[in-house]
């Protein structure tokens, strides 16, 4: 089972400034930087809103939502129960790190699948 | 010779109102022709200007799938897709909201952007709260979508100036049956008897056109006339109408003799 400490890495990412990983309840699970519980809270309710905005449509519920502003983005990453929350870095493309992102999040799943199955 | 034609408007562009009238003016069936001759007002009210600005921007960038210019009650106040006349319906609800929403996490931002697969979709907002919502493919760029920005940021408008708007609604009595029935009439009939086919589609089409294009009245019947004529695909016919078009246009200059009518 992936836990906490496999999101540590994540900081690593070239282009993340910070990240911050919450439930859906609005607890902060991990994180590099100390969100504040009210940006916490609301981080997880707005996953659960755009999760969904898109019932009773024919879109699956969005992979990524990005909030975008002069300098950087906010990235937001519904993950089952959970959000990831990713402040880029200024200037950072935000295409390929998402890519980078979301292949990091396959790679510690998949290390814990061969794990469990070893 | 009494011509007793009628002639039934019925839409070919679904959802339009159909009407119907005789030659000689009198409405069979007349329901309420809302101002340019579409379902939705909120939709029809769009400044024509924006609207052709808008399709232009469609026509230049392909990866552009749809437009949604929303209201802060969710209401889509004007919409676009690429390749069809139809008006789309969004593809998600409540994107006003959740591009408010969504803003509140990161105070600065000012675009959301939502990944659905194969296809994004990015908000932005308008003023008075206005969200505008653009659905394209993902390799679109953000040239397309500042550009619809610019097209669509005089479209917002108070809850106030939409309820005076509303009021502006005509009707086909106000439109045939007044001041400019002596013209439209005659029009009609030379139409069909140019092309020699009752003028139901041709003249429908002219006259969405001329509506969407500005407020009916006397001094357009010249580009209303015009765009009949461009409808008309035979040189020598198209010739022939424009000629006797003006004939008509200028018989109402006349100084009016007794009752008559040009």
């Amino acid at each position: 089972m992936t836990t906490i400490l496999d999101f540590i890495k994540i900081a690593r990412i070239q282009g993340v400034d910070s990240y911050c990983l919450v439930s859906a309840n609005g607890r902060r699970m991990a994180g590099n930087t100390a969100h504040s519980d009210a940006f916490c809270q609301e981080l997880a309710r707005f996953a659960e809103e755009s999760a969904r905005a898109t019932e009773n449509t024919a879109f699956a519920p969005p992979a990524s939502v990005s909030i975008r502003g002069p300098e950087t983005s906010l990235i937001i990453i519904p993950m089952g129960g959970y959000a990831l929350g990713i402040t880029t870095a200024a200037k950072t493309p935000e295409g390929p790190l998402i890519d980078d992102v979301m292949a990091f999040l396959r790679r510690i799943r998949h290390q814990h699948t061969v794990s469990q199955k070893s | 010779m009494a011509i007793n034609h009628s002639y039934a408007f019925n839409s070919e562009v679904p959802g339009r109102i159909p009407l119907q009238f005789t030659v000689d003016g009198n409405w069979k069936h007349s329901p309420l022709l809302i101002r340019r001759l579409y379902p939705d007002p909120a939709t029809a009210l769009a400044d024509p200007d924006i609207m052709d600005t808008i399709n232009a921007i469609f026509s230049r960038h392909p990866a552009l799938l749809s437009l949604f210019v929303i209201t802060p009650d969710e209401t889509v106040d004007h919409s676009r897709s690429n390749g069809t006349n139809q008006a789309p319906s969004c593809p998600l609800p409540r994107l006003n909201k959740l591009y408010h929403e969504a803003v509140r996490l990161l105070p600065e931002g000012h675009e959301v952007h939502l990944s659905l697969g194969d296809t994004g979709l990015t908000l932005r907002q308008l003023p008075l709260s206005w969200v505008l919502a653009v659905h394209h493919q993902p390799d679109c760029g953000t040239a397309p979508i500042d550009a619809l920005e610019e097209a669509t940021r005089s479209l917002p408008k108070s809850p106030e100036a939409l309820q005076e708007e509303t009021l502006s609604i005509i009707t086909p009595e106000a439109l045939i049956a007044g001041p400019m029935s002596p013209w439209l009439l005659p029009l009609m009939k030379l139409l069909e008897q140019v092309t020699g086919a009752p003028p139901q589609a041709p003249f429908h089409e002219a006259l969405n056109t001329w509506i969407d294009r500005e407020d009916p009245d006397l001094k357009g019947l010249p580009r209303f006339a015009a765009i009949l004529a461009k409808a008309i695909t035979d040189p020598g016919q198209r010739r022939v109408f424009a000629e006797k078009a003006k004939e008509i246009f200028t018989s109402g200059e006349k100084p009016a003799k007794g009752n008559r009518t040009p």
